[in-house]
């Protein structure tokens, strides 16, 4: 508390003690230090050379050959077109981002002093030199290179380069290369290294358009959404706007995609209050994007961490995904896998209704309208499955035939994985029986006595459900989840330990009570308890994440012991199978990357192509998703300019074009951006904001537009009147 | 311990007895940096400071301006003192400004600032600054005692120069006279008065660290 006081004693001192500030500078050395100052953004000693050249300048009378020598200086690279560049590169405008692929374009182009212009369009890009980990611009771009040259504190000013190539796009995956990558005796880190160096094929950008066309504009902009971001991120950093304001209400929206509703509310008129005006303008740009996806290639296995290694975005005839998996199976179509794995008929169809009930269902943590028709239709139409099923139990008892109980099982298991930790236990509260045979002892579930509600106390028997809980739960998903982290950095640690694969692998065997079966007195009774204990059995292999393999094999080997017929132990192999499948696709993320981690310490995850564009038209699927046909179809990347003629659109491309590099003309040629990049410039340098001076700002924006060199115009600005560091009063 | 009672003082004076970025005594500088007007001396009085709003330096800035300032280049450094520049850095990195209108400070900013450039005025001091004319008359062989007051002030004059631009007040002399009395005094009577390093007091170092600390993290070196 006392420092505190010190500090406002001491500030309240030295306010006192200033001296008035037009006190007449009568050192050349004084003025040129100041001018590089506000110049650099960089503090200097008077001794300095720099100081004593600018100070010729001045004694001659030429302020602005001075204040050019100071833009000349590493410093000005280093700090003031650094930071520049650091808060274009951001939403928030700060420079605390790290140093990135697209800052780095603009303070080389900042630094050659060429049309600034072509930070929108250049056909170039920059690296950092001197530092040791790049291979190549996707691993530049992808690796973090602030880290290593902030860290030598990089002269920056000497050690950017520009390279006359486009930056490389990643392209196409050789699956006949990645085929023969995974079939190697190598372990997983070299198979990933392996797979990124060759197995992905990298090709010059044939569109590039400067700061757009970088990884770290295509990480933030294009990776998920529908492109939109990227139009909105330009039009807020570049023309200084935001999307209402360069909205147009009264242009067509014949551009608004298939993913707007047209009738939010079942109101027309909120559309058209709401969204209209924004969306016509930014669908209508945002199709210049229509080409392109973004996809972290490659997850670092050790951290888990997506992009930490290597990252771009594709670009149209890309096949631009590589999906890790533990089995070669696709998304869709999931019938023609099982097929080609020998599934059954009825396996296939229960397995496929299963999957897509169980796919096409929200949980309720990422569907905020849980009260909406959506969500009450789609739960009541599970909640309608599963009571079939368990009808069918019903009705036929421990005596069923096991190919149908099989199958009931499946589709009950599916069904409570979309269902949320609330709706399980209230189903099987009404079913007692059931639950016992089958999943949990309710007694157990519902015991009042536990010090936390009921999943505390099932989540030993119920770990698959939990984690798709309802995270209303205080605390559950959590907790669990720290289960699960536990165990897998202990398997991570120790996998090559026989004892500990043995201790998890028993933890699921024990599942396994022969005693039980035994007791049974009919067949169909064995059978039974066979099957519900494999089932068991797999929950417990999954939510472990056991090795695959040697699980299977200690299933079937304990249903063929024990004299299960050969129609159960094909079905349960089947089932641990779709199991597995099903728990990939529909893990979210965080599920994910423990399967994928557990996959690699087994040194089994192999990856294949797949594509995120359309084959035809080379647009990215995601720019026609939305179930409101009414809306425009994405068919090419041509896009159209309808905002508002007050951005002072000019150049041959003002109402529109084709591709990312006709977009950044359309940006880069606007009396907007000139505006914008003036003001930015003037506001850092002299610390005024220009927008409650638009006669000023039109003044300077037309200097800058003179040559649009950023160098030329901090000069011109740094010794100006309007700036206000420094009046030149002749007679004084 | 000693180390961070006489930093916490540097900072106190750094705080109490600078100018914030306005230039005073302008016949002063003239007369020391040797810049006497030589002709067309009407010229030279027309241009005159109109604008003298702050701007508080991020971590970068405050790296690059206090090498600078100092005449260090980063590429010279040394790696371990590389290492505890960036581990300071890294510390500060969010305690320095880091949004577009930064012209406010606060005091966790002041720490900061002067927090950094007490590392970088350590590896100064103990690298390039055993020889630099800024500490001309000081022999960082003797205690500071055994240094003539006289000679520490003008240690003190040419920091000055160097990041203000100017001399000091009167009010800025008298001040860090009484702080280096104070200073020298206490370290006589420090546990560490008799230490060498490798050839150098210990407690002489510190005293050069932290008048050049003094100056750097002043508000007239540490703002635009």
């Amino acid at each position: 508390m006392w420092i505190v006081m010190v500090i406002v004693f001491s500030w309240a001192t030295s306010a006192q003690q200033a001296p008035n500030v037009n006190d007449a500078l009568k050192s050349h050395r004084v003025l040129a230090k100041k001018i590089y100052e506000r110049t650099t953004g960089v503090k200097v000693s008077i001794k300095d050379p720099i100081v004593e050249q600018m100070a010729k300048e001045i004694k001659n009378d030429n302020l602005l050959a001075a204040a050019k020598l100071a833009t000349q200086s590493p410093a000005f690279t280093n700090v003031r077109a650094r930071n520049f560049a650091l808060r274009l590169s951001n939403k928030s405008n700060s420079v605390g981002v790290d140093l990135n692929d697209m800052a780095t374009l603009i303070i080389g182009i900042i630094r050659d002093d060429e049309d600034f212009r072509e930070i929108l369009t250049s056909k170039n890009h920059y690296q950092i030199k001197n530092i040791t980990y790049y291979k190549n611009y996707l691993e530049f771009s992808a690796r973090n290179p602030a880290t290593e040259a902030d860290d030598k504190i990089l002269d920056l000013h000497d050690n950017i380069e520009k390279i006359n190539k486009p930056p490389y796009i990643v392209t196409t995956i050789n699956p006949g290369k990645i085929a023969a990558i995974n079939a190697e005796p190598i372990s997983q880190l070299e198979k990933n290294l392996k797979v990124s160096e060759q197995g992905i094929e990298l090709k010059e950008n044939p569109d590039p358009a400067g700061v757009l066309t970088t990884n770290y504009f295509a990480q933030s902009q294009f990776s998920g959404g529908s492109n939109r971001r990227g139009v909105e991120f330009v039009v807020k950093n570049f023309l200084c706007s935001s999307m209402p304001e360069i909205g147009n209400p009264n242009a067509s929206d014949a551009f608004v995609g298939r993913d707007v509703d047209r009738f939010v509310g079942g109101s027309n008129a909120n559309y058209v209050n709401n969204c209209k005006s924004c969306h016509t303008v930014m669908d209508g740009l945002r199709s210049a994007f229509a080409k392109v996806d973004y996809a972290a290639f490659y997850q670092d296995m050790v951290t888990g961490n997506n992009g930490l290694a290597y990252g771009s975005f594709a670009n149209q005839l890309a096949d631009a995904r590589a999906v890790w998996t533990d089995v070669e199976f696709n998304q869709s179509p999931l019938e023609k896998e099982l097929k080609t794995k020998g599934a059954s008929s009825t396996l296939v169809a229960n397995t496929t209704l299963a999957y897509n009930l169980d796919y096409s269902f929200p949980l309720k943590n990422t569907y905020s309208a849980e009260t909406s028709t959506t969500y009450s239709e789609k739960k009541a139409k599970m909640i309608s499955t599963m009571n079939t099923n368990l009808l069918l139990k019903n009705a036929e008892g421990v005596a069923a035939p096991n190919p149908t109980y099989l199958s009931m099982a499946q589709k009950f298991n599916r069904v409570l994985l979309g269902l949320s930790f609330r709706d399980v236990v209230s189903e099987l509260a009404a079913r007692a029986s059931l639950k016992e045979q089958i999943l949990i002892n309710p007694a157990v579930a519902y015991s009042t006595t536990n010090a936390k509600p009921a999943w505390l106390a099932i989540k030993n028997h119920l770990h698959y459900f939990i984690l798709t809980a309802d995270t209303s739960i205080a605390g559950a998903r959590d907790e669990v989840a720290n289960d699960k982290k536990t165990i897998l950095y202990d398997i991570f640690a120790n996998k090559t330990l026989a004892a500990n694969i043995s201790k998890y692998n028993q933890i699921c065997l024990d599942k396994w009570d022969q005693t039980k079966i035994d007791a049974q007195t009919s067949e169909s009774g064995k059978n039974s308890l066979r099957l519900s204990m494999s089932q068991a059995f797999l929950i417990c292999d999954l939510e472990f994440r056991k090795n695959l393999s040697f699980i299977g094999e200690q299933l079937l080997l304990k249903l063929k012991t024990n004299g299960a017929p050969l129609e159960l132990q094909i079905g349960a192999n089947e089932l641990l199978i779709i199991n597995h499948v099903n728990m990939y696709f529909n893990a979210d993320r965080s599920r994910r990357d423990y399967f994928n981690r557990f996959l690699q310490s087994q040194n089994r995850l192999i990856s294949f192509g797949g594509t995120n564009f359309n084959g035809d038209t080379g647009v990215a699927n995601k720019m026609n998703n939305g179930s409101f046909t009414y809306g425009a179809e994405v068919k090419s990347d041509d896009f159209t300019n309808l905002a508002s003629s007050s951005f002072g659109w000019r150049g041959p491309n003002k109402d529109g074009g084709t591709g990312i590099n006709q977009f950044g003309r359309m940006i880069a040629d606007s009396q907007a951006f000139s505006s914008c990049v003036t003001k930015k410039i003037f506001q850092s340098v002299c610390y005024k904001d220009l927008s409650a001076d638009p006669k000023l700002l039109k003044k300077w924006t037309q200097q800058f537009e003179v040559n649009y060199k950023i160098k030329s115009l901090v000069a011109d600005i740094v010794i100006s009147k309007d700036c206000g560091l420094i009046n030149k009063t002749a007679g004084n | 311990m000693r180390f961070y009672k006489l930093f916490l003082l540097a900072f106190v004076i750094s705080f109490n007895f600078t100018n914030c970025s306005n230039f005073s005594e302008p016949v002063a500088d003239q007369l020391v940096l040797g810049l006497q007007c030589e002709e067309n001396c009407d010229s030279i009085t027309t241009f005159k400071v109109a604008n003298d709003q702050d701007e508080n330096l991020d971590v970068r800035q405050a790296v690059e301006s206090y090498l600078s300032i100092l005449g260090m280049k980063a590429s010279s450094l040394s790696s371990n003192n590389l290492t505890s520049i960036n581990n300071e850095k890294k510390r500060r990195k969010a305690l320095l400004a880091q949004d577009p209108d930064y012209t406010k400070i606060s005091t966790i900013n002041m720490l900061s600032q002067t927090s950094l450039a007490g590392e970088i005025c350590r590896t100064f001091v103990t690298t390039d600054g055993l020889k630099s004319p800024l500490f001309s008359g000081v022999t960082f062989s003797q205690k500071p005692n055994q240094i003539p007051l006289n000679n520490w002030m003008n240690s003190v004059h040419n920091f000055a120069l160097q990041a203000w631009g100017r001399s000091l007040t009167t009010e800025e002399s008298i001040a860090f006279k009484d702080f280096l009395q104070v200073s020298m005094t206490e370290a006589s009577r420090s546990p560490n008065s008799d230490k060498i390093v490798g050839t150098n007091s210990l407690e002489s170092l510190n005293l050069g660290i932290m008048i050049c600390t003094t100056v750097l993290a002043s508000p007239e070196a540490s703002s635009l």
